[in-house]
């Protein structure tokens, strides 16, 4: 996998396809194989790229306070060294959040933006949430003792308890105990400093708004406040799921996704 | 208020009101005062007898494990030594799970009972978060840090959000530290070691099951394992709530209370 030089971050990507881009950021918790299923559902229609956010995976460390606005110039930054002007953007969580400060900075190289379990501002709920998994670092700094206390708030009940196995894996993956505990907990504070919402009024690019209906971390909430402010925005909920519906719904997740980029293609 | 020894434990109780018995058992983390508004609710029509569960308020700490059938056992002695030869009871999560068993052990004792937020047996992700609760009080030791970490699986993210001084009382409450915390320990594993699963059928008395629709503690699997089981049985659902609906849809679960009281009084 190539590494390319964004100025302040190192940037490790994939890219498949050609065509149209598509970029795909990640959330907090993730690295590039979060986008794995949507990398291998696009490429046959799209240029798809996905790459570690800084803090994450093989790209650049975040070891000193970064927000989200930083974070979105690494992208733009990545956009420049790939020669992409404009693309279709698909943010979850954290990177819906990066999404934003792109369309706010740059707003000619967003073609349409998707935000997937994400948030202009964390309600009140969201912020103790990720607070309290910050916490939890700090008391403990073990990733296997971290990810059952984390997990559970991903998925709604229902998920949870059906699908015994998979939810094994997704503890497995989270407790890498090489993943950087110190870009975690700056990453952690970006969300939580992330205020974007009286911006979104600025925002014209088209917008998706998707949520779950049993996320905690990104409620309803938060959701009905970015629809409230996006001038150009549809919203699509899942109703079984919480904050994964990527994966807990993926079939409806997945076209909605691809309905989403035929029709905002040009 | 006066205390009476029930056999292994001492028990706290408040009563009110003259009429039919009704005998309220609340849940893992409460006391008596839980009850207060149903309490204020039906002593003008009813007797209403509420308690503090043995590790709780001012009953009995327990110091070593017990069962639910053992706590079944204390709240028949309590109605033994109040007289009371047949009651409504109302259980709330670890409550219910001792209804369950009073049910079992005394079928003649009970003129209805009521499963607000419960169970036949803790499903994966109440099990989860139950060791969760018990692991951060393992290792901060201290009920504030506990309560911070716990509220917000209690009500459902709207609720959370649109109710900050509720939730403020939440944790003031369940974060007082007089709470006897080897008593929570012992209380943890009696409800994680619950199981009726396969004693259903013998549940003969009516039965109200309430459930919150997005109680991640007492999800959904085991209220419909619940009303499966028991054949003569009603099932509400309160959906915009989660294991505190008692006060997140109050006015509709008090209505739901009354009703069902007055149906089934003799």
């Amino acid at each position: 996998m190539p590494i390319v030089n964004t100025g302040r971050f190192d940037i490790n990507y994939i890219e498949e396809g050609a065509g149209e881009p598509v970029l795909l950021i990640h959330g907090l918790a993730g690295d590039h194989t979060a986008w794995l299923p949507q990398v291998a559902a696009l490429k046959d229609r799209y240029r798809v790229i996905a790459f570690d956010n800084p803090g994450s995976g093989d790209s650049s460390l975040v070891s000193e306070p970064a927000g989200t606005e930083d974070l979105a110039d690494a992208t733009l930054g990545l956009m420049d060294q790939l020669g992409i002007d404009s693309a279709q953007i698909i943010g979850r969580s954290m990177g819906g959040a990066v999404a934003q400060h792109m369309a706010l900075k740059s707003p000619e190289r967003v073609r349409s933006m998707a935000l997937a379990a994400s948030f202009a501002r964390l309600d009140p709920l969201g912020a103790q949430i990720i607070g309290n998994l910050q916490q939890l670092l700090e008391w403990r700094p073990s990733w296997a003792e971290w990810a059952p206390h984390a997990v559970y708030l991903f998925v709604s009940p229902g998920f949870f308890n059906a699908n015994p196995e998979l939810i094994e894996k997704i503890t497995a993956l989270v407790s890498g105990e090489d993943r950087d505990m110190v870009s975690y907990s700056n990453l952690a504070t970006a969300c939580i400093e992330h205020d974007a919402l009286d911006r979104l009024g600025e925002i014209q690019a088209p917008t998706l708004v998707m949520g779950g209906r049993y996320d905690p971390i990104c409620s309803m909430t938060a959701q009905n406040w970015m629809m409230e402010k996006l001038p150009n925005a549809e919203f699509t909920l899942f109703e079984e799921s919480s904050h994964f519906f990527l994966m807990e719904e993926a079939a409806k997740a997945m076209s909605t996704i691809e309905t989403w980029l035929a029709k905002n293609a040009a | 208020m006066p205390i009476v020894n029930c056999g292994r434990f001492d028990v706290n109780y408040i009563e009110d009101g003259d009429g039919f018995p009704i005998v309220l058992i609340h849940g893992l983390a409460g006391d008596h005062t839980a009850w207060l508004p149903q309490i204020a609710a039906f002593k003008d029509t009813y007797r209403v007898i509420a308690m503090d569960n043995p590790g709780s308020g001012e009953s009995s700490a327990v110091d070593a494990p017990v069962t639910t059938e053992e706590l079944a056992d204390t709240m028949i002695a309590l109605m033994d030594n109040l007289g009371v030869d047949k009651a409504h009871v109302v259980g709330r999560s670890l409550g219910g799970l001792i209804g369950q068993h009073m049910m079992l052990r005394a079928p003649e004792r009970i003129q209805s009972m009521t499963l607000a937020a419960s169970t036949p047996a803790v499903d994966r992700i109440g099990k989860r978060i139950l060791e969760n609760m018990r692991e951060v009080l393992e290792w901060r030791d201290n009920w504030a840090d506990w309560a911070r970490h716990s509220a917000h699986v209690f009500v459902a993210p709207a609720f959370y959000n649109d109710n900050p001084e509720a939730i403020a009382r939440i944790e003031a409450l369940v974060g007082n530290e007089a709470r006897s915390k080897i008593s929570y320990v012992n209380l943890n594993h009696t409800a994680l070691t619950h199981d009726t699963s396969d004693r259903l059928g013998e549940m003969t008395s009516p039965t109200l099951i309430m459930a919150g629709r997005q109680d991640p503690v007492c999800s959904m699997q085991g209220t419909d394992e619940l009303s499966a089981g028991i054949a003569n049985s009603e099932t509400v659902i309160f959906e915009k709530s989660s294991h505190f609906f008692l006060m997140e849809e109050a006015e509709k679960s008090m209505q739901t209370l009354t009703d069902w009281f007055a149906k089934q009084t003799p």
